[in-house]
């Protein structure tokens, strides 16, 4: 085996395992602490709480509010107090249990609802972060009874509540911190931000930053959320005092990894007659646990795609994500736009039966179109130039997909429930839904992202071969495929020949997280410096038409002027300008501004939109559902490497199913996402490419000017994420004939609350 | 007995593991099978996603039979035919689970070509249903399942399970239950 090793699978020369004295309280004061019997068993090496942290205690991706140990209160079940170091996982779990603390229990707070007029939990306060987004009138005017009904208004409300979602990895979160000599601390774990982790771990530590080393390691779960780093510290505190190397993996039942919080949105959709939307009022609440960590994000996401693909006059969106002694929250695939479009799609489907129109009419008359602004007032399709949403061929192409046969069976695992609690052939019945969903490329809280690469090209004797240096850390996303075909697509040199690695030290790279737009940042700042390469490298050829070597592009196997006069095959152009032994080397850097300043600078709109259509079987007593299908088309932008693209799209459905049947933070272990017996068929049956091939747009000065990136990279794995969850449940409501919605809804529909069923028949 | 040996019981034992024989020294009787597997013989490819038999990660076949190897006390495999994921006999359906992308980060790979051996030994020609209900037990959040059915297919094509003795032949035979969980002597 030469792949790159799981941290889990990375072991040094005398290595300790940590253990975790974690609060067994929601809420407690911490009044004091005895370690004395935790030193005695025997194995242990070292018994270390916050007063032991040379550095400063607390971390935090926005708001610096978490403690790496809690010192004087704990806010969460399963917050550490103390570390462990000793030889054996056992020994040093039977440590931890015997570090004595003693506490002080306090009332807890769980309900986000009463949070704002809660005593503080926290000295930064209980409101983690409010937002309101509003233009036009107040919908609450035109929602008034009165007017409404004298202008044939009708009013739709609606209230939808979401459990908080764990959405761990099969993989483990586990960190090794190795102590180097005058070199400092290495720490190897599973993360795609080494440079942000680094000076964390740095601060919590008291060390000058070029004393910690934070190494990526193989990613488990294809995803850039990740354990919060306290878990580094913690590991690397351990390994210092100790002077061996310490492993530390986080338990199954304890919380690692922040998760989707808990979520109330309430809605009132005005619309006329005619079906045209008048106005949306939302109302979103937020549980962003006991620390802020990315919820704020999710927070200004969700408000912002609050209304969906919609041309909407009059809006007000209020947000507010709150503190709880819930489990920290954070950011997970689909972010804040999985919450609002099973919300926006329910309102429309509701809006729709109540003009007598259906929700797919009701719809399309009301699509985005160019002019037409988001809550925040900012214009998603960019210039007026850019085309209309493309979501009546989305939707034609999830229409067209062949419906899967009914009734199931005879196998009785292909019934609602499968095998154990099976659904009863006579209850089945079949429900289809259509919702429209939209992702967004631009967060206004989005901080600036900037990624650099170095590209060095060579001759080989099986012909041009790269070697790609950067920070992109590949999480099994396919973020290398798309590297690699990145230079393939620059110069020419095949994915098999391109080598994609991560230098010695990548913390040291001069580069942000990166974690929310990973393959635009880095793939652009590849792309950069691929084409740093081929103007360098076929500067000589440019000399000879007159041109600079920066209009010179590879087609097909062609080198061609901007102008098409000169085309030399490819073959030929490096025999004459690459000889065996040169080595051309291109720098590239990519910088992505805070989002605000992105809007609408781009040829293409900072939004993708999609459709997906869901096929679902349900018992109607027993409240058993099987999707049996999920289909869905959706605007991708420029596809690099389609099989990756297919099947993220494809796992995002997978994951939108359990948002909404199946998962849930209460669940024991935190897996609750759909086995192969309840993922359905996911037909993925268009990624339409609506970004133009990268325009090299030739400046006053001759020169060619910055081309949007890869032609416009979009969101492609979060958009089934967001709207599979609102076709299912549109299916799951036409199955059991409640097609007005409109009713309170808590999601999941989990078979062990099965009662939803009766609410909504 | 000493203090410490109260305190921390510590056997020897022998482990056939992949056809090789390892005398393991000091081992604690608490540890399982996939604890020694993992940090005391260094094999990564049983992986070790949550120690408790959630997840699936750690399958591996004993006596022919697969099992969880986290729940599997290390004292209680000794002298038992174990075979990791590493073993050749994988090797036909490892290359199908990487032909068919069917673990884009890898992960659950190596327990996803047991799963896939132990069907097509069972059950020569599982239909769609069958292969779902065999890989149910294994958790994981980035393929998608079309994958897995895919990569069945391809591992069915390059002979795995061919010659298989457990279970009916030919057939969706509905045979359930992929994690065995043993630890002891058994019926067959």
């Amino acid at each position: 085996m030469t792949e790159p090793k799981f941290p889990a699978d990375l072991r040094a020369e005398g290595m300790l395992w940590m253990g975790v004295r974690r609060s067994p309280h929601a809420s407690a004061a911490i009044r004091g602490l005895d370690m004395r019997a935790a030193r005695a068993v025997p194995g242990v090496h070292a018994v270390l709480s916050a007063a032991d942290l040379p550095g400063y205690n607390f971390h935090g991706p926005r708001s610096i509010d978490q403690p790496v140990l809690a010192a004087d209160v704990a806010r969460y079940i399963g917050e550490p107090v103390a570390v462990v170091a000793a030889e054996h996982p056992a020994l040093a779990r039977r440590a931890a249990e015997r570090v004595r603390v003693i506490w002080d229990p306090l009332r807890p707070l769980h309900d986000p609802d009463q949070a704002s007029t809660a005593p503080p939990i926290h000295p930064d306060g209980n409101v983690l972060h409010t937002t309101t987004l509003a233009f036009g009138a107040d919908p609450a005017t035109l929602a008034d009874p009165a007017s409404a009904e004298s202008a044939g208004r009708k009013v739709v409300r609606g209230e939808y509540v979401f459990d908080g979602l764990d959405a761990r990895p099969a993989a483990p979160a586990v960190v090794i911190a190795v102590p180097n000599g005058e070199r400092g601390i290495e720490i190897y774990v599973a993360t795609v931000s080494p440079r942000g982790d680094r000076e964390v771990v740095a601060q919590c530590l008291g060390l000058p930053v070029e004393k910690v080393h934070v190494i990526p390691t193989r990613v488990g779960g294809a995803d850039t959320h990740r354990e919060d780093v306290g878990l580094q510290v913690q590991a690397a505190l351990l390994a210092l005092a100790t002077g061996r190397p310490v492993k530390a993996v986080v338990p199954r039942d304890a919380p690692a990894h922040p998760g989707r919080p808990a979520a109330s949105l309430r809605y009132r959709h005005v619309v006329g007659e005619d079906g045209a939307l008048v106005a949306v009022e939302a109302d979103i609440l937020l549980d962003g646990g006991a620390y802020a960590s990315t919820t704020i994000d999710i927070l200004e996401e969700a408000c912002r795609l609050a209304v969906g693909p919609y041309r909407v006059p009059n809006v007000r969106v209020t947000g507010r994500v709150v503190r709880t002694n819930n489990p920290p929250a954070g950011r997970v695939r689909g972010g804040g736009g999985a919450l609002t479009c099973a919300a926006y799609e329910a309102q429309m489907d509701a809006a729709g039966s109540a003009v007598g129109l259906g929700g797919l009419e009701v719809r399309l008359r009301n699509l985005l179109r160019p002019g037409d602004l988001m809550p925040d007032a900012s214009d998603p399709l960019g210039k007026p130039a850019a085309a209309p949403v493309p979501i009546p061929d989305c939707l034609h192409e999830i229409l067209d997909t062949p419906m899967p046969s009914f009734p199931p069976g005879p196998d009785i695992r292909e019934y609602p429930g499968t095998v154990g609690r099976t659904g009863e052939l006579t209850r089945i019945r079949r429900g289809v839904g259509v919702a429209l969903g939209m992702a967004d490329l631009s967060n206004p809280t989005q901080l600036g992202e900037y990624a650099t690469a170095v590209v060095l090209v060579s001759m080989t004797p099986d012909g041009p071969a790269a070697t790609v240096a950067c920070s992109a850390v590949e999480t099994g996303s396919g973020l290398h495929d798309l590297i690699r075909t990145t230079v393939e697509r620059t110069l020419g040199v095949p994915p098999e020949r391109v080598a994609v690695r991560a230098p010695e030290d990548p913390g040291s790279l001069p580069s942000s997280t990166a974690v929310t737009h990973p393959a635009w940042v880095h793939g652009s700042a590849v792309e950069a410096a691929a084409k740093q390469v081929r103007a360098k490298l076929f500067r000589p050829l440019a000399e000879q038409i007159g041109i600079d070597g920066g209009l010179l592009k590879v087609i097909d196997g062609y080198l061609v002027s901007h102008d098409d006069v000169f085309h030399l095959p490819l073959d030929d152009a490096y025999r004459q300008c690459l000889p065996p032994g040169r080595v051309v080397r291109g720098d590239g850097e990519f910088r992505m501004l805070a989002m605000p300043a992105l809007t609408g600078t781009s040829d293409s709109a900072s939004v993708a939109v999609g459709a997906v259509r869901a096929v679902v079987d349900v018992d109607t007593e027993l409240g058993l559902v099987n999707v049996v299908q999920v289909a869905i088309a959706q605007d991708a932008g420029r596809v690099a490497v389609r099989d990756r693209a297919v099947h993220r799209v494809a796992s995002g459905a997978v994951a939108g199913v359990g948002f909404v049947l199946s998962e849930g933070s209460d669940l024991p272990f935190g897996w609750g996402e759909p086995s192969t017996m309840d993922a359905p068929e996911v037909v993925v049956a268009a990624l339409l490419e609506t970004a133009e091939d990268a325009k090299e747009e030739i400046g006053p000065d001759g020169l060619p000017v910055a081309a949007p990136p890869l032609g416009g990279m979009k969101p492609v794995g979060d958009l089934s994420v967001m709207a599979t969850p609102a076709a299912v449940l549109a299916a799951i409501r036409d199955a059991v004939g409640d097609p007005q919605g409109g009713s309170p809804l808590r999601l999941p529909l989990r078979p062990d609350r099965a009662w939803w069923v009766l609410e909504l028949r | 007995m000493s203090e410490s040996a109260v305190e921390w019981p510590a056997v020897g034992l022998t482990l056939r593991v992949d056809g090789h024989e390892y005398p393991v020294p000091q081992v604690w009787i608490g540890d399982s099978l996939l604890a020694v597997l993992r940090e005391r013989l260094d094999l990564d490819e049983p992986r070790d996603g949550c120690s408790i038999g959630e997840c699936g990660s750690c399958l591996v076949t004993l006596d022919g039979r697969p099992a969880a190897a986290c729940l599997v006390p290390a004292v209680a495999a000794a002298d038992r035919d174990v075979r990791t994921p590493q073993d050749a006999a994988f090797e036909a359906a490892r290359e199908a689970v990487v032909a068919a992308n069917a673990s884009p980060c890898g992960f659950c790979a190596p327990a996803l070509t047991v799963a896939i051996t132990d069907l097509l030994r069972r059950n020569a020609d599982p239909g769609p249903a069958a292969i779902r209900e065999a890989l149910a037990g294994l958790v994981c959040r980035c393929a998608e399942s079309g994958r897995w059915i895919e990569a069945v297919a391809r591992a069915k094509e390059a002979g795995v399970g061919d010659g298989g003795t457990r279970g009916p032949a030919g057939g969706d035979s509905g045979e359930m239950a992929v994690l065995v969980i043993e630890a002891g002597e058994t019926e067959s």
